[in-house]
């Protein structure tokens, strides 16, 4: 018997080898996995922040566009108050009146929308943002759960392949 | 006024897309690193694979240590491997392999020790056959399965496939045991029924004996039934009427033989026992007065020979008268009553004078001592053996009545020697004799010794040798009886045969055993025995059968075909 044992190692030997060559493999394999899902949690983190830059920048294009339709007001009612002198009439009655109240509120309307336009684009930004960072984690947890996979199977199958009985080793 | 500058939208950078790319490149290098851990893996198994055959193949593993570690209740991958790598699993199909073809081996080798003690003729036990057998299978079966159930299963497949075949003629073999000692209960039954039939025709009247009779048919028939012999069941009720047969026909020649006048056979008139000779059919009648004739004349014979040994009693009687009174003193008390006898016999004329003389006187004359010493020498080698014959030779003799009387004596020591030598040699062979019933064998010996000691003396030769040829001639003349009984079974009991043109089988028209074997055979193929139907060839058969068995002894004993 115990004759056998060198010769069943010896045998085994090569076996055991390739076997402990492979666990190497696939411990590498698992590192891969972890790098390559932390990366892509790191470009989606960073994609995050990048939308909201994006979205402030949108809000505040909006509210320039809101103070322009202000200004706007402003040179329209001048105008107005401009023509009725120009032509003898009183510029706060009859129809330049009438004409002066229907840009105010043709420019009041512009201005609600356009701020609103801006709450829109910075909390929409936000929302964007919070769904990537939300997928770099799960891209980070996908990668080392692929990791753990890996070297989880590349045990089962080292054990699959096995040895000779203790007593023999 | 100056028109304010606007703000301009954000750089659009896509950062995801870069990571994207970086994690594409690292997943690409894991696929690559699983695709050669995987060929790595299983090149190992492979080798793995191969190294547990060779582990398996190579490593010495005994039922008995499986055995032990069932009992000590140890996991038997200790020493066979694990089933469940691929290492255990390669090393436990070669170690199953081996202890399968092991198990086999040996099994087969139990049960052809087993087989061969059967077909030797051993006595065979069922169920220790049956336990042996299945103690081979199921006890090495089970340290199969330890390994693996389907060697398991293989193995009690091979196994039971041998043991089935042993087990099938174990059966036979104790079928054919049981048969052969129900037909040996059979035939010994067959042997003592005419004896018990005849126990009842001597002790019963004729109501009570048919009463009995057929409890008796009964039990000869439950006894044919337990032999399952189809042959023997059917000729069992033959069987029953042939020993009826010939236990009321043996019943009534002995009645004649007790007392032949107090029968008469051509009347049917057997005092008490008539009903018997009623109840014969007219063979039977005809063999029963055969038979009594021949006591008849025997019996006529017998007076005549009483009659002529009471003559030579008397003349041996008054030679002692004689021999004795003329040496006996004058004054003796008992003289008186011997001189009386012997006047009487004088007075009868059966005393010659000179010695009725030489008695009263006591001057017998001398002998011629010639005379006297070839009487001697003729009584003591046995030429003289009877006392007819001494009287007859003394006759005409010069020889004084002193001694004659010594050559009486002389000759019944001889008679006692002889006759202690036949009855040696007949006994063991009547004894054999399975023909002559219990009852008579005392009677038939007697008989058979003084024949042989009458006919040594007659024939001068020894008589050992005379006694065996008496012992042979009683043999031959029952053997010549059996194969004519046969020949008139024939002619009776199958339909036809007298027709057949079959007349020419009879012991004496055959030179050899050969020749009556041919003749049989070419019966077998005629029509007629073809047409006979399954139960008239089985009483051909059993009659042909009959014949050929004594023509065989006759044949054997010189007393048949061209040896006669």
């Amino acid at each position: 018997m115990a004759a056998l044992v060198p010769i069943a190692l010896s045998a085994v030997g090569g076996a055991g080898a390739s076997a402990a060559v492979g666990l190497g493999l696939s411990a590498l394999s698992a590192y891969s996995s972890m790098r390559a899902g932390r990366a892509q949690a790191v470009g989606l983190a960073r994609q995050s922040a990048m939308e909201q830059v994006q979205a402030r920048g949108a809000a505040l294009q909006y509210r320039q566009a809101a103070v322009d339709r202000l200004k706007q007001l402003n040179a329209q009612q001048g105008a107005l108050v401009a023509r009725a002198g120009a032509g003898g009439l009183d510029p706060f009655s009859g129809s330049y009146k009438q004409l002066s109240q229907m840009a105010e509120r043709e420019a009041a309307i512009d201005y609600r929308i356009l701020q609103d336009n801006a709450i829109i684009s910075r909390e929409g930004g936000s929302i964007q943002s919070g769904l990537l960072l939300d997928q770099a984690n799960r891209a980070k947890r996908s990668g080392l759960y692929k990791a753990g996979a890996t070297l989880g199977q590349a045990g089962m199958t080292y054990r699959k392949i096995g040895g000779p009985p203790k007593g023999d080793e | 006024m100056a028109r304010r500058p606007s703000l301009i939208p954000g750089p659009n950078i896509n950062y995801a897309s870069a990571g994207a790319a970086k994690a594409q490149a690292s997943a690409s290098l894991g696929a690559a690193l699983d695709r050669m851990s995987g060929f790595v893996f299983k090149e190992a198994a492979d080798r793995a694979a191969v190294a547990g055959a060779q582990y398996g193949f190579d490593k010495p593993i005994t039922v008995e240590q499986i055995e032990d570690a069932m009992r000590e209740d140890r996991d038997i991958d200790e020493i066979v491997g694990d089933q469940t790598t691929i290492f255990g699993s390669a090393s436990r199909a070669t170690i199953g392999q081996k202890l399968q073809a092991q198990l086999e081996a040996e099994s087969r080798s139990k049960i052809a020790v087993i087989q061969g003690a059967i077909s030797a003729g051993q006595p065979v036990d069922l169920d220790s056959v049956r336990s042996t057998l299945n103690g081979l299978m199921d006890g090495n079966s089970s340290v199969l399965a330890e390994i693996d159930p389907k060697l398991a299963s293989q193995y009690r497949a091979t196994v039971s496939t041998v043991a089935a075949s042993t087990f099938k003629l174990a059966t036979e073999q104790v079928f054919k045991a049981q048969k052969r000692e129900a037909l040996a209960i059979y035939d010994s039954g067959k042997i003592i029924l005419p004896d018990n039939i005849g126990s009842l025709l001597a002790s019963e009247t004729e109501e009570n004996f048919y009463a009995q009779e057929a409890v008796l048919r009964r039990s000869h028939m439950d006894l044919a039934f337990t032999t399952g012999d189809a042959t023997t069941v059917k000729s069992a009720p033959t069987d029953f009427d042939t020993a009826k047969s010939q236990a009321a026909t043996g019943l009534l020649v002995e009645l004649a033989r007790e007392d032949v006048n107090a029968v008469d056979e051509r009347n049917g008139n057997f005092g008490e026992k008539s009903w018997i000779w009623n109840s014969l059919s007219s063979a039977e009648k005809a063999d029963v007065t055969s038979r009594i004739r021949t006591i008849r004349d025997d019996d006529y014979t017998i007076k005549e020979r009483t009659e002529k040994e009471a003559e030579d009693n008397v003349k041996e009687r008054v030679v002692f008268l004689v021999s004795s009174l003329s040496v006996m003193p004058q004054g003796d008390p008992s003289r008186r009553a011997l001189e009386i006898e012997l006047s009487a016999f004088h007075a009868a004329g059966l005393v010659p004078a000179a010695s009725y003389k030489g008695a009263l006187d006591g001057r017998l004359p001398p002998s011629n001592s010639t005379e006297l010493a070839d009487a001697k020498l003729k009584v003591a080698d046995g030429t003289l053996i009877s006392n007819a014959a001494l009287s007859k030779y003394l006759e005409d003799k010069n020889i004084n009545d002193a001694d004659k009387a010594s050559l009486y004596n002389a000759l019944l020591a001889k008679k006692s020697q002889l006759y202690n030598v036949a009855l040696g040699v007949i006994r063991p062979l009547v004894d054999a004799d399975p023909a002559v019933s219990s009852g008579r064998k005392p009677l038939v010996t007697a008989r058979l010794a003084i024949q042989a000691v009458e006919k040594a003396s007659g024939i001068d030769m020894d008589v050992a040798q005379v006694a065996r040829e008496t012992v042979a001639d009683q043999l031959v003349s029952q053997l010549q009886a059996s194969a004519q009984k046969a020949i008139e079974r024939l002619n009776t009991d199958v339909k036809g045969w007298s027709e057949g043109g079959f007349e020419s089988l009879s012991v004496e028209n055959f030179s050899n055993i050969a020749a009556l074997e041919a003749r049989i055979a070419e019966i077998k193929n005629t029509d007629f025995y073809r047409g006979a139907g399954r139960d008239g060839q089985v009483n051909i058969d059993r009659h042909l059968s009959s014949l050929l068995r004594a023509y065989k002894q006759l044949y054997e004993l010189g007393a048949a075909g061209a040896a006669q």
